[in-house]
């Protein structure tokens, strides 16, 4: 499995290495603005507040949108790191045993005593890794950025905030590889049912506080449990890592079982 | 335990498609045998070797590898095992170096054999596997299949792509392996490329192994035909094979030139044909799915 890892990661070192080099260069340019309008926090948190609520919460799950902790919650946490590790993630699971399979390489890998489940498990431990190690540099860009530009956040809210948007990027990420797991069609689908769910629930969630019945499919999907601007309050609840947890752990589990016995290639 | 391939009622239906795909395909291969699954595109050949690989999961049966279950056991199944597929696919990206590298690192046995094939080969090692013609890539192929010296071998069409000096380089290849105590398992829709290589030959057609004999067997039996195309240097005489009885018929004369087909040993024809100037024999190559046709025919009259 190790033989795996190593060569999966090396495979895919320049495509993360572009990722991360994007993902730094969006978190300089979000917060490189914001001492720009600082001066101007509280009349823009006026304006802001005009807004109808629903509008709003498409922007942000916080209604101080203009304070160093509210803008980093509504700019960085809302909208670029969940979205790039949602991205990120669903592209990895979807291609990381798919790519092997729509190319026929899985069959070199499937020849060799190699087990399935190790293979399965290597190719997700890789995806893992790779998505923690952009988190980690999403992470250290945000606290250099914070530092640079005096926000005065403080980095463990900061820390707990990535990990959550990396967590609900995994979460997305495993179901596209239950998907492509199940191999026929659905493996072709897989990017677009994992970008659907991931919109769908970004609008529900957003939606909810307005369209009360929307609460309940939204319950359903992440981004029901991620409150960024809660996390950088150093308000935690457990539901949001339990639930997202919980979906990458049963996802996993569900792939495994219906990758090990299928036919390859079908 | 003497058999290094086997495969017992080996069925495969791919999902409510209505024909098997594979149906009850028996066969035994025994350690050290080169054998070959013949059959036109579509056959089944690629299915069988397919649920031999723990690709894909067969139907009904059940087959092993050295005596593994190849869905039960599979990975001591193939912990001695080289694969190529007719149309191989590498990772583009990689240097030939690095695939084999990878490749050695997941069969976890060392690969004694990879400087030697490279060499013989011609292998481009040191550029990527994408920058590669067919016929390289297909090199590249061969040498991850081989160069762990494994017991067992499963080629699927492994002579797809490659030049006719390369085939002639893979014909010794495989002999040198057969004489290293490894067995082979050969598919091809090539009746010629199959008598070079294998010891016996399984017909297979519509999922259905329809007859096994052995290559010695071949070149006398129902498929032993050969057909020359001779041109004299004047018009033959006629009635001139007419001595070698019913082993020889003439499909077309005119002018200089006959057509002859003929079954067994050539010598006899050749001390005929001594006694005439001869400008040019040419040999046609076998049609093997006239012939097989043929003798799926007779298989089906007789039941």
């Amino acid at each position: 499995m190790i033989t795996i890892i190593r060569w999966t990661l090396w495979q895919r070192r320049w495509s993360l290495m572009w990722w991360a080099i994007g993902m730094v260069g969006m978190i300089a340019l979000e917060l490189g603005f914001y001492p720009s309008f600082r001066d101007q926090a509280g009349q823009l948190n006026q304006v802001f507040d005009q807004i109808p609520a629903a509008a709003r919460s498409f922007i942000s799950d916080s209604s101080d949108f203009f304070s160093p902790t509210g803008y980093l919650a509504s700019r960085v946490f809302a909208l670029v790191l969940p979205i790039l590790f949602t991205i990120f993630a669903i592209s990895l699971g979807s291609s990381l045993l798919g790519r092997d399979e729509r190319d026929g390489t899985i069959e070199l890998l499937l020849s060799r005593p190699l087990s399935r489940s190790k293979l399965l498990a290597g190719r997700a431990l890789t995806g893992l890794m790779m998505l923690t190690l952009l988190a980690l540099l999403g992470l250290a860009a945000v606290i250099s950025l914070d530092a640079l530009v005096n926000l005065h956040v403080a980095p463990g809210p900061v820390a707990a905030a990535v990990a959550m948007s990396a967590l609900l990027g995994l979460s997305f990420g495993t179901i596209a590889l239950l998907i492509t797991c199940m191999g026929g069609p659905a493996r072709v689908a897989s990017v677009g049912i994992a970008t659907f769910l991931a919109f769908a629930g970004y609008i529900l969630a957003s939606l909810e506080s307005t369209v009360h019945w929307l609460v309940w499919p939204a319950r359903l999907l992440p981004f029901h449990y991620y409150h960024p601007s809660e996390l950088l309050h150093n308000a935690y609840h457990w539901q949001g890592p339990v639930f997202m947890g919980g979906v990458v752990v049963i996802g996993y589990l569900l792939a495994w079982a219906a990758f090990r016995r299928r036919d390859i290639g079908a | 335990m003497d058999n290094a391939i086997v495969l017992d009622r080996l069925t495969k239906r791919y999902g409510h498609a209505p024909h098997l795909a594979l149906d009850k395909v028996s066969l035994t291969i025994k350690k050290g045998e080169v054998y070959g699954l013949l059959g036109p595109n579509g056959a089944g050949k690629s299915t069988a070797i397919r649920t031999l690989l723990n690709f894909i999961q067969p139907t009904d049966g059940n087959a092993a590898i050295n005596g593994y279950d190849v869905v039960k056991n599979s990975l001591q199944a193939h912990h001695s095992l080289g694969y190529l597929a007719g149309d191989v696919a590498l990772y583009g990206t990689m240097t030939g170096s690095q695939f084999l590298h990878y490749m050695g690192a997941l069969q976890g046995r060392p690969t004694p054999a990879r400087a030697a094939l490279i060499q013989q080969l011609h292998v481009t090692t040191n550029q990527p596997i994408k920058s590669l013609s067919k016929g390289n890539r297909q090199k590249v192929g061969l040498v991850q299949a081989f160069m762990h010296e494994p017991e067992v071998l499963i080629l699927d069409e492994p002579t797809s792509g490659l030049d006719p000096l390369m085939q002639e380089a893979f014909f010794t290849l495989v002999a040198e392996t057969k004489q290293r105590g490894a067995t082979i398992l050969v598919s091809s829709h090539n009746l010629t490329e199959v008598q070079r290589m294998c010891d016996r030959v399984g017909f297979i057609r519509q999922g259905k192994l329809i007859h096994e004999q052995t290559v010695s067997e071949l070149q006398t039996g129902p498929l032993g035909k050969q057909t020359f195309t001779i041109v004299f240097a004047s018009p033959p005489p006629r009635g001139l094979i007419k001595p070698l009885g019913a082993t020889a018929k003439v499909l077309q004369a005119g002018g200089k030139t006959m057509d002859v087909a003929i079954q067994g040993s050539l010598t006899p024809l050749l001390a005929l044909l001594a006694k005439h100037e001869i400008v040019t024999i040419q040999k046609h190559e076998s049609n093997l799915e006239e012939e097989f046709l043929s003798l799926y025919h007779e298989a089906e009259d007789e039941r």
